[in-house]
């Protein structure tokens, strides 16, 4: 049929619609066979991927995000409190120890917080002469965890504030009063989604010890925490406290994110690395906060 | 037009469960219970590949929604799922029965275990970790458990889902054409 068409005086336009048309009862071919089917099916769906218009998906997205919030928010807390429910009934056993080494541990940490908060004291002090902002100014958005992704390599959440809340993309999100568990990674106007440390996608620049040993914390694909890039001449010991740098990003610096353990060389010896040790448990998670603005 | 409407229903409520509830309460397994995955095969079994690919495309893109993901992965995995265990169904088990749920149950929890383990390849690839690494990891803490979980959780998702098409029968039969 396009062979009649063709030639030297055949008009181009309607070359084009016989094209078209011999395209369709192709396509309508295909779609009558069942595995012509399934390959059509599985071909867009690889396109659509591919091609990934970012107008459509951010439209599905707050369409969904917006209808379903409700709905999130209601079934989360019964997952969240069924979770725990499961938690308490597996974890009686181990209860008593677990209550006789907490109450070491707040013996230990009021000890400390008494010292540290001399020593805060101390560099307001000095701050003010030296005419420094001071640095716990932190501002806060406090969010409920409204769902969870699986899929990812260690792990994301989602968490009920959105864009008109006044988050935005790269914000560091924390538990308590400054426990880094992740950054903002996309945002809808009602709904965010959270890359956790503990994802292998996620680097933070991190400093640890007295001796400020600098590096990248990247998680281990949900199972925990590793230090990386720790130049040799740098001073890391198990023990030490690794907090974030504040160097890129939004994430400010002094939010803690743990405890290094297990330090030793890469396998090139080039750097030094540590594994690390978070007081958070990121399955467990349930109301985080967005640090909006980070006045340093 | 009603018994779409209510298909629609069905597969939002089973998204909400899945990000928010089923992967938030197994969180600690290997992989939660794939429940958008279970309609879209359970729907699959019942009604052959020609009626569920629809729905695994909306599901799909629903899923991906939600999640923030980039959309085309979900529907990919559950338009090949749809067509795997629609033409196992209709191939090798001929006058289907409720107990062999469990078989499919098993059947779709190593479908989503090959899934992940295809995912894996791929990032093990981009952060140039080993696989053997990468799969230990992964895997390492709570895979019987998500086995279990997730051939109950099929099981009581396949009776659910033949429930509810056969309440939407109702509306076919009662459509004025007929």
């Amino acid at each position: 049929m396009i062979g009649w068409v063709g030639g030297e005086d055949a008009d181009p336009r309607l070359e084009s619609i016989f094209v078209s048309l011999s395209n369709v009862s192709m396509f309508r071919f295909f779609w009558k066979n069942k595995f012509g089917k399934l390959f059509l099916l599985l071909a867009g769906c690889a396109v659509v991927f591919a091609w990934n218009p970012s107008f459509v998906s951010f439209t599905l997205r707050t369409v969904i995000g917006t209808v379903l919030a409700p709905l999130h928010n209601v079934v989360g807390f019964f997952g969240y409190h069924t979770n725990q429910t499961k938690v308490f009934f597996l974890s009686v056993g181990q209860l008593k120890h677990e209550n006789e080494r907490l109450l070491a541990e707040t013996i230990d940490l009021k000890a400390r917080v008494a010292a540290l908060s001399d020593i805060a004291r101390e560099n307001e002090i000095l701050r003010e002469d030296r005419g420094l902002l001071s640095r716990d100014r932190l501002d806060f958005k406090a969010a409920e965890v409204i769902g969870r992704d699986s899929v990812s390599s260690g792990g994301a959440i989602l968490i009920g504030a959105g864009e008109t809340s006044g988050i935005r993309k790269g914000m560091a999100v924390v538990v308590g009063n400054g426990v880094l568990i992740g950054r903002v990674f996309e945002v809808a106007p009602f709904s965010s989604r959270v890359l956790l440390v503990s994802d292998s996608e996620s680097a933070i620049n991190a400093v640890a010890g007295s001796e400020e040993a600098r590096g990248i914390v990247r998680g281990e694909y949900g199972l925990g925490l590793v230090l990386d890039m720790v130049i040799q001449t740098d001073t890391l010991r198990e023990g030490d406290e690794v907090i974030t740098s504040g160097l890129g990003g939004d994430v400010p610096r002094g939010l803690f994110i743990g405890t290094a353990t297990s330090v030793e060389s890469s396998n090139d010896r080039l750097f030094q690395r540590a594994t690390l040790v978070s007081p958070v448990r990121f399955d467990r998670l349930r109301f985080v906060s967005v640090v909006l603005d980070a006045k340093l | 037009m009603k018994p779409t409407f209510f298909r629609i229903v069905f597969f939002l409520f089973l998204s909400v469960v899945q990000v928010s509830f089923s992967n938030i309460l197994f969180a600690s397994l290997s992989f939660p219970p794939p429940i958008v995955l279970g309609a879209v095969v359970s729907l699959s079994l019942l009604k052959g590949f020609s009626f569920s690919w629809r729905w695994a495309v909306f599901g799909g893109i629903l899923f991906d929604s939600m999640l923030f993901s980039r959309i085309g992965v979900s529907s990919f995995e559950f338009v090949l799922a749809s067509a795997v265990f629609g033409m196992l169904a209709r191939e090798f088990f001929v006058g289907y029965r409720m107990g062999r749920a469990i078989f499919f149950g098993i059947g779709m929890w190593f479908f989503e275990f090959l899934w992940r383990i295809i995912f894996m390849f791929q990032s093990s690839v981009h952060s140039e970790s080993f696989f053997s690494t990468v799969f230990g990891e992964n895997f390492s803490r709570g895979l019987f458990g998500s086995f279990l979980v997730s051939v109950l959780v099929f099981f009581i998702l396949f009776r659910l889902t033949s429930f509810f098409e056969r309440f939407l029968e109702i509306f076919d039969r009662f459509r004025p054409h007929r």
